[in-house]
């Protein structure tokens, strides 16, 4: 497909005026874009590439991301999470395949390189055929420029220019904080994960996640469905507002209206547990439903975190991974789970069998589809744009339904990509 | 064969054949009755993994069975078009059997196809894709009649990231 653009610049791509919002079919489906996305805001970001649950002690390992790098995310023998490429300094042969495991070297399959679980090179077999003093720039994988760590999530960056983790956050850090304190002793272990892969830009799912609009139409069957069998009620009104934040990240925030009967109870408990263990206040602000945007690959959804990993222009994978809340009871953790594993509710299931998602993905596909064409060459994303309110500097708030979030994500993108 | 005979496999053959068929058909309400009222049907993420407690590409009781079905006969949009399904079935083996509970091994491999893109632009619509996995069926004899007391379909490519499988499979 031919480029729309030139590689100079993209800010033209995304058209802002007081009451309309707009971004280019081509943000969508252009490879040359997608190329420089991976380039100015994956390896220049602060890219969630595992939790610290996974890796908990010297020798574990799981792979991951960055864009399209792929990388070994590991603890060390410091005790230490280590980021670094998951390719040998010999030939680039992927050193590592597996999920996760254990490991006491990362030996490379090709000619036997090895490295520590820290990614510092261990070994370079056949020392003596190699002319004297050479390879001593070798020092091991090459990690990444940066790593950080908050709340447990790892983050790391190809970039020795992104702020401090916790300013990249800025005000988000309130709400991720929120999301984290769920669990009463503050953090959490993420399980095994749901897997799905859809044909279509990876930003679609980013988009998706805190549109609180599109649920009455795309969700209409799965909502019926619960309703039907007496697990949700639609009688209750959705209320709730939007987020967004300098920074590309956004929130949808609704109230907990989707427990299923027969949970209720436990929901109430846990509800009262949060009140006493952090005061009245503060525990009505966190016990809400909230799909909080960490820019670019991460949500923070229902118990689970949900990461999105692009592979080409339009082909995204999504992770989900539940959540154990540490330090929570067992019978709360076993309710929470059982809303999350069975389809009773709208945070329920699959990313690709279940009730609620299932539909999503195929919206994407049909957005690709549409998109393609290249002569349908505008998208708006205006719902709201008037009534847009200035919480800070750094974080808007708009309606439920307001395509805000949104807009937020496209304005950090023109940022990273102008 | 007796009131009370042990399931051959021909018998085991017949069941799956039929039980395929009425997916194939369309006629899950006819399907949903072929199970027990304590009956599963799971499709694994992991083998071995405790689907109480850990994801599951699908682990229906019959209530969410229920609401599956009921789901696909809404507007369904990752099920708008429909599937197209043809189960083909192999490897049959009967491995235990006793008068009142049996257990039966096969293969299958599932031909899926959503039609009604006639434009061709839809990844994923009027494209084939084969799903190959093992089963194993847990069938009990209930007032003479032998029902599905759990089915499990381990998908070959089961805990790789999957495209839209919101069909019965």
């Amino acid at each position: 497909m031919a480029s729309h653009v030139n590689t100079s610049g993209f800010s033209g791509l995304v058209r802002e005026t007081p009451s309309d919002f707009s971004v280019h079919a081509s943000v969508y489906t252009d490879p040359a874009i997608f190329d420089a996305e991976m380039r100015n805001i994956f390896e220049r970001s602060w890219c969630y590439v595992g939790h610290e649950s996974e890796i908990e002690k010297p020798g574990d390992f799981r792979t991951s991301a960055v864009g399209r790098i792929p990388v070994i995310v590991s603890r060390g023998d410091d005790g230490k999470v280590h980021v670094n490429i998951n390719a040998c300094r010999h030939r680039g042969t992927v050193v590592c395949r597996e999920e996760h495991g254990n490991v006491r070297f990362f030996v490379c399959p090709y000619h036997g390189w090895s490295y520590h679980r820290d990614g510092s090179l261990n070994n370079i077999t056949d020392r003596d055929n190699f002319a004297e003093g050479w390879g001593t720039d070798i020092k091991g994988l090459v990690s990444a420029n940066r790593t950080a760590v908050y709340r447990g999530m790892i983050f790391a960056s190809f970039s020795d220019e992104v702020p401090p983790l916790e300013q990249h956050l800025g005000p988000l850090k309130k709400y991720v904080d929120y999301w984290f304190d769920h669990a009463l002793n503050g953090s959490v272990r993420v399980q095994k994960p749901w897997r799905a892969t859809y044909s279509g830009n990876w930003k679609l799912q980013l988009e998706n996640s805190t549109d609180g609009w599109h649920a009455r139409y795309v969700h209409i069957s799965a909502l019926k469905t619960l309703s039907q069998f007496g697990t949700y009620n639609p009688k209750v009104g959705w209320t709730g507002c939007t987020r967004g934040f300098t920074g590309g990240h956004g929130i949808l925030e609704r109230p907990r209206i989707d427990i299923p009967p027969d949970l209720q109870g436990e929901f109430d408990e846990y509800e009262r547990i949060l009140e006493k263990q952090y005061g009245e206040q503060r525990s009505k602000d966190m016990f809400v439903r909230r799909h909080i945007t960490l820019f670019p690959n991460l949500q923070l959804m229902e118990f689970k975190l949900r990461v999105i990993q692009p592979v080409s222009v339009n082909k995204t994978i999504v992770y989900e991974y539940p959540v154990e809340l540490i330090g929570t009871q067992e019978h709360i953790n076993k309710a929470i789970h059982t809303r999350l594993l069975k389809e009773v509710s709208i945070s329920s299931g699959s990313p690709v069998s279940g009730m609620v998602n299932a539909d999503d993905v195929e919206i994407f596909a049909r957005s690709q589809a549409g998109l393609t064409s290249g002569r349908m060459e505008w998208v708006r994303l205006a719902r709201g744009i008037h009534r847009e309110v200035a919480v800070s500097d750094d974080e808007l708030s708009g309606q439920d339904m307001d395509e805000l979030p949104q807009r937020s994500l496209y304005r950090e993108w023109v940022r990273r990509m102008g | 064969m007796t009131r009370n005979s042990p399931l051959t496999r021909t018998e085991a053959e017949a069941f799956l054949y039929m039980e395929a068929r009425l997916i194939d058909e369309d006629k899950l309400e006819e399907w949903l009755t072929l199970f027990t009222a304590d009956g599963i049907y799971s499709i694994p993420s992991e083998e071995h993994a405790d689907p109480e407690a850990e994801t599951s590409i699908m682990y229906d009781d019959a209530n969410q069975r229920e609401k599956r079905v009921y789901q696909l006969r809404q507007k369904h949009l990752a099920q708008d078009p429909r599937s197209r399904t043809i189960h083909y079935i192999s490897n049959v083996e009967v491995e235990e059997t006793g008068p009142g509970e049996a257990d039966v091994r096969c293969n299958v491999m599932i031909v899926e196809m959503r039609p009604g893109d006639h434009q061709m632009l839809q990844p994923g619509l009027a494209e084939p894709r084969s799903f190959a996995a093992r089963c194993r069926y847990r069938l009990r004899r209930e007032q003479e009649v032998w029902r599905i007391a759990h089915k499990q379909v381990v998908l070959i490519n089961r805990d790789l990231p999957l495209q839209n499988i919101s069909f019965i499979l």
